[in-house]
């Protein structure tokens, strides 16, 4: 599965987002996880599967790592593992904010 | 589902203190005596485990490294007047999960299983857990319940779960988890007396509790969060005081400006305080060894004591100021939840080096002396970057490379101005010889993150935590421990070294007197060495230099000023011109530039040994840099001689 496909989807409410393309404040639903079984556990471990709401917050110098915020949890990842990581933007969230 | 509910969570055991309160907790106690030696603590970082592992311990721990790995052990016996003093209690690293591909977490469940040479088997966890993150943490909740020890939860930071408006019904939880559940304060020392509590009642009895084998994170999270909700667990609000904060900390222009300030600062600090202290120091004991010599009669003996052991002792001590600054400003910011910020604003640059950000401060303080440094990497948690800091950090010019910078530039470089009033010839050469140690840290990094140390399929996760006030029991602990470990572990390596050379520089005795170092074994073996160093353009008095200043590297312009002084030709030169006398441009530039390299630094390796915990690396790191220096300094001495 390649990045290319998912970004393809019209809707920009159903449209699959690389999480480093998030932009700041926005919130979304992670989806999926491309990467590797070792990787893909240990972003489990600090809070990133399938599922879960994350929101991007705060970034490095040059955007590079990003700070994404799942619960009240503060994780910085480098855009070469976010850009594995696909979101879906939460509409609904969005809206409450 | 399956793989997270292969049994029902709820499980009520009988004979199980289950806390409806702290107060049940913490309620009369029954003295029965506790057959209890070995208790493990564990939790994910930054849940406030070491801060609870010093209250609980206070100064009675010790430090160790577990056999054959880099993880360090940290044990004490339990404080306070419990009838618990006898329990060891240890420490295990702070991990997220037991995801066996990190050194840390099997470190951690080879101690939990027993399986761990030297450690027995625990007769009890406590897990320490941070309120403010229930969901996240109970995944490591559930695969540490699932060993079956008897197991004490403890939910640390109820002062900020409350303050912010959170709640967990501890007695729910522990229903649904089977095991007993406190909510306590390390950082506030409020509702520890549960611990005490429970390792007098559990009295080391296995509970036969069945918890789900966890696999799939997702699932584990999906359980996690049901046993939250069924505990009334209620996530407190946004810690507002770290966003806020973290907008002016990770703002585009304050951000970095902030940042360098802060190591710009901590550098200065560590280099012209941490230095003045060493000097002061080193001074101090200089004195002191002068002045109980006039009670020593017999000249070698008088040697022996004051050049070989009291130096010894005096060049270990010498670095204690260094590191106990160093320390002290790492605990700041780490303490504070600043180091984290620093990282993730440094990564992109120590990414380049194929590093994370973590290495920044170990790598800038290595620009004041190594061996602080070194022992600064333990922040890096990816062993495999922490090794390739720990092997570049002695490239960075350390202040011990200044005197023969100094004394070489001096005496071969013209005092002029390549721009008037502003850059001169000399402090050129000088930054030049730092952009050189640099360029070798550089491409080191680069083949080792390319070779040997490449990383593992770990991505470089960090997490930001919230910002709190450092608290000076943690601060006076690390640097208590810290100085200690530097002492014990490092200091007897530095202390043989510096006496087995004060042994080849004084030897043989002649009728009770010592040698004179031209005429010692040292000069031996330096005279041996020179046709091997002869192409460097460097005699044997240069050789004799470099042996001697394996000690430290500053000590070559000693052994050079004894070497000149004693020869009647350049017995009334100074040292300056005698170097000039007796070196081409082109051995000069060689020797600076091998010393640029060379790892002359006995502390810097005993201190590797000791991070490393093992004698691989310092005497890989030995022969590398030594050939590297060896083929550099031939190479320019040869190129300068077409010149």
């Amino acid at each position: 599965m390649t990045s290319g496909t998912h970004i393809a989807a019209a809707d920009p409410a159903t449209a699959l987002l690389p999480l480093h393309k998030l932009a700041r404040g926005a919130s979304a639903v992670l989806i999926s996880i491309e990467l590797g079984e070792e990787e893909t556990d240990h972003l489990g471990l600090m809070g990133f599967f399938p599922g879960v709401g994350v929101t991007a917050s705060n970034k490095a110098p040059g955007g590079d790592p990003r700070v994404y915020r799942i619960d009240h949890s503060e994780i910085a990842l480098r855009n070469e593992t976010a850009r594995h990581i696909f979101v879906k933007l939460d509409v609904s969230e969005q809206a409450e904010k | 589902m399956a793989s997270c509910h292969d049994t029902p969570a709820k499980i009520k055991p009988e004979k199980i203190v289950v806390s409806t309160s702290i107060s049940e907790l913490t309620g009369p106690r029954k003295h029965a005596p506790s057959p209890m030696r070995t208790v493990a603590l564990i939790g994910p970082p930054n849940s406030g485990k070491s801060t609870l592992f010093n209250r609980l311990t206070g100064l009675r721990q010790k430090v160790a490294n577990y056999p054959g790995v880099t993880v360090e052990q940290r044990a004490g016996k339990l404080a306070g007047g419990h009838g618990l003093k006898d329990i060891t209690l240890i420490d295990l690293p702070g991990i997220y999960g037991m995801n066996a591909q990190s050194e840390d977490a099997r470190v951690s469940i080879d101690v939990l299983r027993g399986e761990m040479p030297g450690t027995p088997l625990p007769d009890a966890v406590l897990l320490v857990l941070d309120a403010t993150n229930l969901s996240r943490h109970l995944v490591l909740a559930a695969q540490i319940l699932s060993l079956h020890l008897p197991t004490l939860i403890l939910l640390n930071m109820k002062d900020q779960l409350q303050e912010r408006g959170g709640s967990v019904d501890t007695f729910k939880l522990a229903q649904e988890l089977g095991t007993p559940v406190a909510l306590i304060s390390a950082a506030q020392t409020a509702g520890l007396d549960a611990v005490y509590r429970f390792l007098e009642e559990t009295g080391g009895k296995r509970q036969m509790v069945q918890l789900p084998v966890l696999q799939n994170p997702g699932l584990c999270r999906d359980w996690a969060v049901q046993v939250g909700r069924r505990s009334d667990y209620q996530a407190p609000a946004s810690p507002a005081w770290t966003r806020r904060l973290d907008k002016i900390v990770l703002h585009p222009v304050w951000g970095p400006a902030i940042f360098l300030a802060i190591v710009i600062g901590v550098f200065q600090v560590v280099f012209t305080l941490g230095q003045g202290f060493s000097d002061w120091f080193t001074e101090l004991i200089q004195r002191g060894g002068e002045y109980f010599a006039a009670y020593i009669h017999i000249p070698w003996l008088q040697s022996l004591l004051l050049d070989g052991v009291w130096k010894g002792v005096g060049s270990v001590l010498a670095f204690l100021p260094q590191i106990l600054v160093l320390f002290f400003f790492i605990g700041l910011l780490e303490d504070s939840g600043y180091l984290a910020r620093a990282a993730l604003i440094a990564d992109r640059t120590m990414a380049r080096l194929g590093l994370n950000g973590k290495a920044f401060i170990p790598l800038l303080s290595a620009y004041a002396c190594a061996v602080p440094a070194i022992m600064a990497t333990r922040t890096i948690e990816n062993k495999r970057d922490r090794l390739a800091t720990i092997l570049i950090a002695p490239f960075m010019t350390c202040s011990a490379r200044l005197p023969i910078y100094t004394l070489i530039i001096a005496a071969f470089i013209p005092n002029k101005a390549i721009i008037p009033h502003l850059i001169g010839l000399r402090a050129s050469a000088m930054i030049g010889l730092y952009i050189l140690g640099f360029a070798a840290a550089f491409v080191t990094a680069r083949l080792l993150k390319s070779s040997v140390l490449k990383t593992a399929k770990a991505p470089f996760v960090l997490e930001l935590p919230q910002y709190r006030w450092p608290t000076v029991q943690s601060i006076t602990m690390r640097l208590y421990d810290r100085a200690k470990v530097f002492v014990v572990r490092a200091g007897t390596i530095i202390l043989t070294c510096t006496v087995f050379l004060w042994g080849l520089a004084a030897l043989p005795v002649h009728g009770g007197v010592i040698s004179n170092i031209g005429a010692s074994w040292l000069a031996d073996i330096g005279r041996f060495f020179e046709p091997i160093i002869h192409p460097l353009g460097f005699n044997w008095k240069i050789g004799i230099g470099l042996l001697s200043s394996l000690v430290a590297r500053e000590v070559i312009v000693g052994t050079l000023g004894t070497l000149y002084g004693a020869d009647p030709a350049t017995h009334n030169l100074t040292l300056q011109a005698a170097v000039r006398g007796d070196l081409t441009p082109g051995a000069a530039f060689a020797l600076v530039v091998f010393f640029a390299f060379a790892m002359q630094c006995t502390s810097t390796l005993a201190v590797v040994k000791r991070e490393t915990n093992s004698w691989k690396w310092p005497i890989i790191q030995f022969t590398y840099m030594s050939g590297m220096a060896y083929f550099a300094a031939l190479a320019v001495n040869q190129i300068s001689r077409f010149i």
